[in-house]
């Protein structure tokens, strides 16, 4: 019980760890006061508990395919935020409409993520079975969670201070693609789309089912076999996010030259 | 603007050709079931056909919620109590495919055995 505990604690929450890792680094030019901290966390478990208390009704909702549904529209709505606020923070200062894209982002995020968490608490706290395993899981799972997601950050950091940079931009694209990625695989399993022809198989290598296959799915959206609309979503994602990413940038303030004329700087 | 609408009407009308298209070729989908009770499924090994898409149909007999996972299938599916979910497989090489319960990993578990059927 106590490891089932942790690998669904990891399985689930250590996608939102990682998320508030990374806006964390990305959105470092933001400043976070307690009253948005304390509004993210009020509508996100408003959220949360909302949802759990309307997953088993959605379970028989569209033939079946409810869950599955609402939870790729709240993937897109947290992506899709996520991707605008990051474009405002590109052309625009205006902090206020980031931040709120950024609560719209983790709100739905963190509801897809941690009502999965919610189901399976509720089962065992029902029969107040094995609480002492869950709570002793719970406490590791968060601790597990948070080292990681501190090394990242610091990572990050350090990445976004060196020649290296880009490559901060690169793992924010490349966590958006994975969870947009993925979401083809939850519309597969409702037969809304086609998806069989598997490319390849990296199982040998890493296998999903292994810590490195957690750990790189929430980080990277890794899959051992993908299908070709996997890996089409995947890498439209990406190209989306980086075209942005060159597109959309602050225009260079301009200087007044000696004449009286300007020009722009760099 | 009229010239735009024999162009609308065959768009319209090859939406609905794909959509009939798909809704005839999501009719011919065979189901298989499967059931839940005691935190075990059952049957333990299900056959289903290679290279077909087919449908899922699993019941949960028991009074609290299971997760269906597969990391073979390429599943995971929460099925409330007594109720039954619904999830799509395939089309699949033969193969052994092992499924279990997220929530009770060492009862609940079993295989989807793919066979190619009819072979002559």
């Amino acid at each position: 019980m106590l490891v089932n505990t942790i690998i669904l604690f990891l399985r689930d929450l250590l996608p939102i760890f990682i998320l508030l890792g990374i806006i964390a680094v990305v959105f470092k030019h933001l400043t976070f006061s307690l009253t948005f901290v304390v509004i993210t966390l009020c509508c996100a478990s408003a959220g949360v508990i909302g949802y759990f208390h309307l997953l088993p009704a959605l379970s028989d909702a569209y033939m079946g395919s409810g869950i599955e549904l609402s939870q790729v529209i709240l993937i897109l709505i947290s992506m899709v935020s996520l991707l605008t606020a990051y474009v405002l923070s590109r052309i625009e200062s205006h902090s206020r409409i980031q931040k709120v894209f950024l609560l719209f982002a983790i709100t739905a995020f963190v509801i897809v993520r941690a009502s999965a968490f919610i189901i399976f608490l509720d089962g065992y706290l029902m029969k107040q079975e094995f609480t002492s395993n869950i709570i002793v899981g719970i406490a590791l799972g968060t601790g597990i969670c948070l080292s990681l997601v501190a090394l990242l950050y610091f990572l990050l950091l350090w990445l976004q201070a060196s020649k290296l940079a880009f490559t901060v931009t690169l793992l924010f694209a490349l966590f958006i693609a994975g969870q947009v990625a993925h979401s083809s695989i939850i519309l597969h399993q409702i037969n809304l789309i086609d998806s069989s022809i598997r490319l390849w198989d990296s199982s040998p290598v890493i296998r999903d089912a292994s810590e490195y296959g957690h750990f790189f799915k929430a980080l990277l959206g890794y899959e051992a076999r993908p299908t070709l609309v996997f890996a089409l979503s995947y890498l439209l994602t990406v190209l989306l996010i980086l075209i942005l990413h060159w597109r959309c940038r602050r225009p260079a303030p301009s200087i007044p030259m000696a004449t009286g004329g300007t020009k722009n700087a760099g | 603007m009229n010239s735009s609408k024999p162009g609308v009407i065959n768009t319209i009308s090859l939406l609905l050709l794909i959509f009939t298209f798909e809704l005839f070729a999501k009719s011919s989908i065979k189901e298989f079931h499967l059931s839940l009770e005691q935190h075990v499924f059952s049957p333990a090994e299900l056959t289903i056909p290679a290279d077909e898409k087919v449908k899922l149909i699993i019941h949960n007999l028991d009074n609290e919620a299971e997760e269906f996972d597969s990391f073979d299938l390429n599943r995971e599916k929460v099925i409330f109590p007594r109720k039954s979910a619904v999830i799509y497989v395939g089309p699949l090489p033969p193969g052994r495919y092992e499924y279990f319960g997220e929530y009770n990993p060492t009862s609940a578990k079993g295989v989807i055995v793919v066979e190619v059927q009819n072979a002559r």
